[in-house]
């Protein structure tokens, strides 16, 4: 099976590389992490991430966009201050660790990244 | 070579977990245990004496202030750093109030983390650089009459420089090269001006000197 791509979206910079480092350490995701204020559609479609764990608080609208541009990437928000996790419309909480993390996301099925360049050259 | 001994406090599992890999990947540092709350940090300095203690804040049953404040009172030699995403005025000033020897922002780099680390052994205090400037900003809004304290005790003039130069931010290696002395005179002078001044570290020194007028504010912005 092949690894999971897991992109870390922070805004403190040592809590993303912290949760990368910890999620790294499971073999069956390959984990980038990227500053929020540095995230862009291209950036994303770029990296083409299965998943997206993203530092809470609620991010800005033009984040939003590229989260929605990112396609079918599951989207899993993680406080600073929180032991739980969300994920990004879904309707589900999960533990903040990094084995349910990696759990929920191998759980979801493989990005189809054709589909999501399909997607992208839509008209809006 | 001895390995500086951390003890990890934070209430969010994952970021403790993540922080204990990235420190334990330096060869310098060992993670002797972890907490999840004041109270545990508490226990746990007694049974595992580490040489550092990395402190968040906002924890439950008992947050990061009070723990260091019973850490401080009960193994003054164990070094606090606040580790937080909190720039709360409220947050950093009893932080120092309790003695804490640094102040630190989660939005570091790993690399400045670790850095930071090594540099509290030598008795530098690490801030933030955002920290710092409300620091000063605090400093600055004080009422003037608060400056040059009566009946404060008297600094010799090397006192004064060392003083003022810690308040600059500097090292103890760079106050050595700035004043052509080796570093540990001015670990000498600085024990002296802590002593004399009833004070706990450079953080507290470097608020001493800006209220008691020794270093000149900065310009308002």
């Amino acid at each position: 099976m092949r690894q999971k791509r897991v992109v870390v979206l922070f805004q403190h910079r040592l809590f993303g590389e912290a949760i990368a480092k910890a999620l790294g350490a499971s073999a069956a995701v390959d984990v980038a992490a990227l500053p929020l204020a540095e995230v862009s559609p291209e950036r994303l479609a770029e990296l083409a991430p299965d998943a997206i764990v993203i530092e809470d608080p609620p991010v800005a609208a033009g984040t939003r966009r590229c989260l929605v541009d990112a396609g079918p990437a599951l989207t899993i928000v993680v406080g600073p201050e929180e032991n739980t996790a969300a994920v990004y419309q879904r309707h589900e909480i999960i533990g903040a660790t990094a084995d349910e993390i990696v759990a929920r996301i191998t759980r979801e099925g493989t990005r189809d990244r054709r589909a999501n360049r399909a997607r992208r050259d839509l008209p809006a | 070579m001895s390995r500086l001994k951390v003890l990890l406090v934070d209430d969010q599992v994952l970021f403790r977990k993540g922080v204990r890999a990235l420190l334990e990947a330096e060869d310098d540092l060992e993670v002797v245990s972890e907490a999840s709350n004041g109270n545990e940090a508490i226990d746990k300095v007694k049974a595992f004496q580490p040489d550092v203690v990395l402190m968040d804040i906002h924890m439950p049953e008992c947050d990061g202030i009070q723990a260091t404040r019973v850490i401080k009172a009960n193994h003054p030699e164990v070094k606090v750093v606040i580790l937080t995403v909190s720039d709360d005025d409220d947050d950093l000033f009893e932080a120092i109030k309790t003695g804490a020897e640094g102040y630190l922002l989660k939005n570091l780099r790993p690399e400045e983390l670790t850095q930071m680390l090594r540099s509290v052994m030598a008795n530098e205090a690490p801030v933030s650089p955002s920290i710092a400037s409300k620091l000063l900003g605090e400093f600055r809004r004080r009422p003037r009459e608060e400056q040059g304290q009566p009946g404060a005790p008297e600094l010799t003039s090397r006192e004064r420089e060392v003083l003022r130069l810690v308040a600059e931010g500097m090292s103890n290696a760079e106050i050595g090269l700035k004043l052509c002395v080796v570093e540990g005179t001015v670990k000498n002078h600085l024990h002296n001006i802590l002593e004399k001044l009833h004070l706990q570290n450079r953080v507290q020194a470097a608020a001493y000197a800006m209220r008691a007028g020794i270093v000149p504010m900065p310009p308002r912005e």
